[in-house]
């Protein structure tokens, strides 16, 4: 009689140990993926952002010390001559560029997925103005908007406009605005063409049988079905708001008279064109933190109702 | 018959430095104003005079950090460094320019961590040096017996010391931080002359009647963040603070009607709207005939191109004769307490504040120089000839910042809050009113 290969039989005790194993190796392959990333997320984020709490309790500068001042620097923040304007600003801008970009980036996204030709050419063009870097589009809207040769008043001129001064303080955020949705239309575009290329056409095939209209398609499919992508772009592009700073420093340097000064603009004032206020620099970011943080929570609770609470 | 003529020259100052007519620093300066390379010189040198060749036996590599005052300020200092090299040829020099707007930063910085030697900073920074350890005390170097004819020929050495005991660098120019550039051909066209600034009411007029609607603006104000208002401040009767720095010293009325006086240009406008131009446009706007005046610094003589196809003159600003006074600060070479041979760097620092360089120095940055004997040392040779011409004024109407910590911020959040009153979104009372909480906050007073 020829032997049987005895079956291998493990006790529960094994199988739990071998799942336990399994699932430690599984854990730690992810973990060490994600490790360089978090190492990363920890020195340049975490840590730093706890040495914002440490600078702003103190009063000095980074080189010749700092001497320790409680919460002073927090207190003289209401008072601070220009706060008030700095703060209007930053909303102006961030409520005004925000919805313009998305807004544009949808309508462009929804042109281009329609493209059967040529398609990459489009994108590429649209995508464009993101390559290009801050200080550089900065330099470029500079000789766009310049009074005597710019092409903004030179375009004026061919229809018999007056010139007009672009960058004055009725204007100058105006252009900062525009500049801002120029150079990210392209982005969020990007995210969205993609987003909309892999939804579900047998919905859009289901809903023109019932004779829904573009509008309506667009109204109860696309904008439900693109929610999420919707929604992180709301975040994101919001807070990248709240810190516009390169491109306001190299258009305008803040002014004039304060109409594109940022807080962003006054923490970098208080950092590099002043002595000793580094802490008040750190106080006055700490609260742009929290302020971003808050908004951010809003605007999730905002979007997660208007969506059924999933 | 060029080489002839360099032939020529040079030996004829060879002769004087071998006669002992012309110092060793004089003969050398000659020989590069003839366009001989440092080598060259320095041979010349060693075969006329073997022991001053030899000099005090300098060696080393000296590193600096400038300021950007004209388009060519590291050639201009490569220029002095081959007169420093020519007579000790084992120096050598580094140079590196810092961004004006981070200044502050790249100079501590760079001091902190001993990335350079020597630092070009002005005035208005100067107390914060003052008041650390980063830099060193040139006092006692100062004091020297040896030194004291030089010290001397140093201009506004009572402003430098104004800030304290110590003595961190040596001055090699002042600067006159807004000046009106005047295109004289439109103010004779509005049927004025040279004393169309004299009173407040002619030059409101004159600016009125050079201005076209649409084509030329009489006069472009806020062009630069800095120096214009404190100008108007001090020839009104006020300053920051108080002459014992312990109040502040803004909120005035004679302040306020020059500002309202400063805002009613924009108002009635024949000043530029702010944001039409800036420091980097309103040169080349003047000298395309856009706009009448120009305030600006005098730095702006290096960025425009000249000649100008027009006559044109620099005038101080504000305008009025009565209480006429201009903001100028002093720019200095300080040296690096990290620095391992402080003996070199004191050399170098007095090379390059000597008469001669900084004359050189000071002709081709669009500023003043700080000794008394740069003009003869040449001054006046290659700047604007408008400079040179209204360097007489600026000097009787020059006054100083406040020797107080901070006074650049104070300076920079002020001259900002009051363009809101030339913008119209406050009035002059409001804008005065907060730059005295300015002052208020940024000294703690």
């Amino acid at each position: 009689m020829e032997a049987q290969p005895r079956r291998m039989r493990l006790s529960p005790e094994d199988h739990a140990r071998l799942r336990r194993k399994a699932r430690l190796r599984r854990e730690f392959s992810g973990l060490m993926f994600i490790g360089p990333m978090f190492v990363f997320f920890v020195v340049f984020l975490v840590l730093p952002v706890f040495g914002t709490i440490w600078w702003s309790t103190r009063f000095g500068s980074l080189y010749s010390g700092t001497r320790f001042v409680g919460l002073r620097n927090f207190t003289r923040l209401p008072d601070l001559v220009g706060a008030p304007q700095a703060i209007k600003n930053t909303l102006v801008f961030a409520g005004a560029s925000v919805p313009l970009i998305l807004a544009g980036a949808l309508a462009i996204a929804l042109l281009l997925a329609r493209l059967e030709r040529g398609g990459a050419v489009y994108r590429f063009l649209v995508y464009f103005p993101v390559l290009v870097p801050g200080v550089v589009a900065g330099l470029i809207w500079l000789f766009l908007t310049n009074s005597d040769f710019g092409l903004f008043n030179d375009v004026l001129a061919l229809f018999g406009f007056k010139p007009v001064t672009w960058l004055g303080v009725d204007t100058a955020l105006g252009v900062l605005i525009a500049l801002d949705v120029w150079r990210n239309v392209g982005y969020w575009a990007m995210f969205f063409v993609a987003a909309i290329i892999g939804l579900p056409q047998e919905l859009y095939q289901a809903a023109k049988l019932d004779g829904a209209s573009a509008v309506s398609r667009f109204r109860f499919l696309t904008l439900p079905l693109l929610r999420r992508i919707i929604f992180f772009a709301v975040v994101v592009s919001t807070i990248w708001a709240f810190q516009v700073f390169d491109t306001a420093i190299v258009l305008t340097r803040g002014g004039p008279a304060g109409a594109t000064t940022t807080v962003i603009y006054r923490v970098w004032q208080y950092v590099f064109g002043s002595n000793n206020k580094v802490g008040f620099a750190a106080a006055i970011s700490l609260v742009m933190i929290v302020a971003i943080l808050a908004l951010t929570l809003l605007q999730m609770r905002l979007l997660r109702s208007r969506r059924g609470g999933d | 018959m060029m080489t002839t003529k360099l032939h020529r020259e040079t030996n004829a100052l060879a002769d004087a430095f071998a006669a002992g007519k012309l110092s060793r620093r004089s003969f050398v300066s000659g020989l590069l104003g003839l366009g001989l390379s440092a080598p060259a010189i320095s041979a010349l040198v060693a075969e006329i005079d073997p022991a001053a060749a030899a000099g005090m036996g300098l060696k080393g590599n000296v590193r600096f950090l400038v300021g950007p005052w004209s388009p060519n300020e590291v050639d201009v200092q490569k220029k002095i460094g081959e007169g420093f090299a020519a007579l000790n040829p084992d120096v050598t020099f580094e140079f590196k320019l810092y961004d004006w707007e981070t200044a502050g930063q790249e100079i501590n910085t760079s001091a902190a961590s001993g990335a350079h030697d020597i630092y070009m900073t002005t005035e208005s920074s100067y107390p914060d040096y003052e008041a650390g350890t980063g830099f060193v005390d040139l006092t006692s170097r100062m004091d020297d017996p040896s030194f004291a004819a030089e010290k001397a020929k140093y201009l506004y050495m009572d402003r430098t010391l104004g800030f304290g005991p110590k003595i961190m660098g040596l001055p090699i120019s002042f600067h006159v931080e807004s000046a009106l550039f005047v295109n004289m051909d439109m103010v004779n066209a509005a049927g004025y002359d040279e004393g169309f600034a004299d009173s407040w009411d002619t030059f409101k007029d004159c600016l009125a009647k050079m201005t076209k609607p649409g084509e030329v603006y009489g006069i472009a104000l806020g062009v630069q963040p800095y120096g214009e208002w404190y100008q108007v401040l001090r020839a009104a009767g006020g300053s920051f603070l108080t002459a014992d720095l312990s109040a502040p010293n803004v909120n005035k009325p004679d302040v306020i009607d020059a500002t309202a006086r400063m805002a009613s240009l924009f108002s009635d406008k024949i000043a530029a709207p702010l944001g039409t131009y800036n420091y980097d446009d309103g040169p080349g706007a003047f000298a395309a005939g856009k706009l009448a005046i120009l305030s600006i610094d005098l730095a702006a003589t290096t960025v425009v191109e000249l000649p100008l196809p027009f006559n044109w003159k620099l005038i101080p600003n504000p305008p009025q004769a009565a209480g006429r006074m201009n903001f100028n600060d002093i720019t200095y070479y300080m040296i690096n307490s990290q620095s391992d041979n402080q003996d070199l760097m004191w050399e170098v620092v007095k090379w390059w504040t000597n008469g001669k360089n900084d004359a050189y120095w000071a002709d081709n940055s669009g500023t003043y120089p700080a000794r008394t004997d740069a003009p003869e040392n040449g001054y006046g040779t290659n700047a604007a000839p408008q400079l040179a011409e209204a360097l007489p004024a600026y000097k009787k109407y020059a006054v100083g910042l406040e020797t107080f910590a901070g006074w650049a911020d104070v300076e920079g959040l002020a001259n900002a809050e009051v363009q809101k009153c030339f913008s119209g979104d406050e009035s002059a009372e409001e804008a005065i009113a907060n730059v005295e909480k300015i002052v208020q906050q940024e000294t703690g007073l």
